[in-house]
């Protein structure tokens, strides 16, 4: 009988170990959707992102930088419609996301170093604005925020007024340099044929 | 009640006027789907590609891609493949959307899509496309000032051929990742 409960104690050991380390790992494992950047956008607000449909890839050679930019289907749909060209805004609950990685050159072949397959290396950060005219008015009607990307860790970071650009605690970090595109809603990103 | 025929008659030949004309005009939008390669793949067996989820993107030489593919191989892709050694399951398709370059108006430092050069598109089907490792391969060249998709031919760049090998050559160099060169970006 002694044995027998000494067995079972074993045994139970055993299992809340291996729970024990689940639960470690599980912690390891980063939970992006719960950061936040203060006083402003959650990530959560996106949340689903990594499925949404593509509008287009852009890329910038002296920032050495390579990204693609994704939409929800509340924008995807308006763009189908001629939204920014045919005069109107996009509407509320439109999110676009733009994903920047570091530029990988595959130099092997059919590829080679001169003529250099140019695709997305480590991932530096996820960028997004949604629309929400009564949220966001002074922005004219868009939230922005930015989250980096450490690649050797894996794990994302609520950007700050060390990031490029600089974002404060607010959902304004975009606004400035998207007044550049003012005729097109604010939207630099147009949807080319496919 | 001449005047009310008459009238009524005007309405009517007015009416057909209208909807010939919209009869023409909707013949003027290319259905691409109708396309297809002699002795190849139908545009149609990728219906829908315009909506699918990003594999990855490129700057492949002259152009810009997009890589886009069905949910089959999405799955595929998030399951692991092809990095864990299993191949793409029959079903699997995925589309390359090609654009040349420009600048973006409005913030030139950045290269973004032109107009539409071609779309590639390759599916799996292992009894289907036995002989060039499951995958059946199809190129439709895209002429942005009349906005229509034609099948690609020899001309083009890489050669499609009456068959559905275009790209089976190309892609053995890559058979150890089932024959596939993109790799399923982070996001």
């Amino acid at each position: 009988m002694k044995r027998l409960l000494l067995g079972l104690m074993l045994i139970a050991a055993l299992v809340l170990a291996v729970l024990g380390g689940r639960t470690i790992s599980a912690q390891d494992k980063q939970d992006k959707y719960a950061l936040k950047i203060p006083g402003g956008l959650a990530f959560s607000e996106i949340r689903g992102y990594e499925d949404w449909q593509v509008v287009a890839p852009s890329l910038t050679d002296a920032q050495n930088v390579i990204r693609v930019i994704l939409a929800n289907p509340v924008m995807i749909k308006a763009y189908r419609e001629g939204v920014p060209g045919n005069g109107k805004p996009f509407p509320d609950g439109s999110k676009i996301a733009k994903l920047e990685w570091r530029p990988k050159k595959l130099t092997d072949p059919p590829f080679s170093a001169s003529t250099p397959d140019t695709v997305p290396g480590d991932m530096t950060v996820v960028e997004f604005i949604v629309k929400d005219s009564k949220r966001f008015p002074d922005t004219h009607g868009w939230g922005y925020a930015m989250f980096d990307y450490n690649a050797a860790a894996g794990t994302f970071a609520p950007a700050t007024s060390a990031s490029k650009p600089p974002v404060n605690n607010d959902a304004k970090c975009g606004a400035a340099c998207h007044t550049l595109a003012a005729s097109k809603d604010y939207i630099f990103t147009a949807y080319p044929t496919r | 009640m001449k005047r009310v025929l008459l009238c009524a008659m005007v309405i009517v030949a007015l009416a057909f006027a209208v909807l010939g004309g919209r009869t023409i005009s909707a013949q003027d939008k290319q259905d691409k789907y109708s396309l297809k390669i002699p002795g190849g793949l139908a545009f149609s067996e990728f219906r829908g590609y315009e909506s699918w989820q990003i594999v990855s993107i490129s700057q492949d030489g002259p152009l810009m891609a997009a890589i886009v593919a069905n949910p089959v191989m999405i799955k595929a892709y998030q399951d692991g493949a092809p990095g864990n050694g299993k191949p793409f399951p029959d079903g699997a398709k995925m589309a390359k959307v090609h654009w040349i370059p420009t600048k973006l108006q409005t913030f030139p430092a950045a290269t973004v899509p032109g107009v539409q050069h071609d779309v590639d598109l390759m599916e799996k089907d292992s009894k289907r496309f036995a002989d060039s490792g499951g995958w059946g391969y199809a190129v439709f060249e895209y002429d942005a000032a009349s906005g229509s998709f034609r099948p690609g031919n020899t001309t083009d760049t890489p050669p499609q051929a009456n068959d559905a090998k275009c790209g089976a050559a190309c892609h053995t160099i890559v058979k150890k990742d089932d024959y596939v060169f993109t790799q399923y970006a982070a996001r």
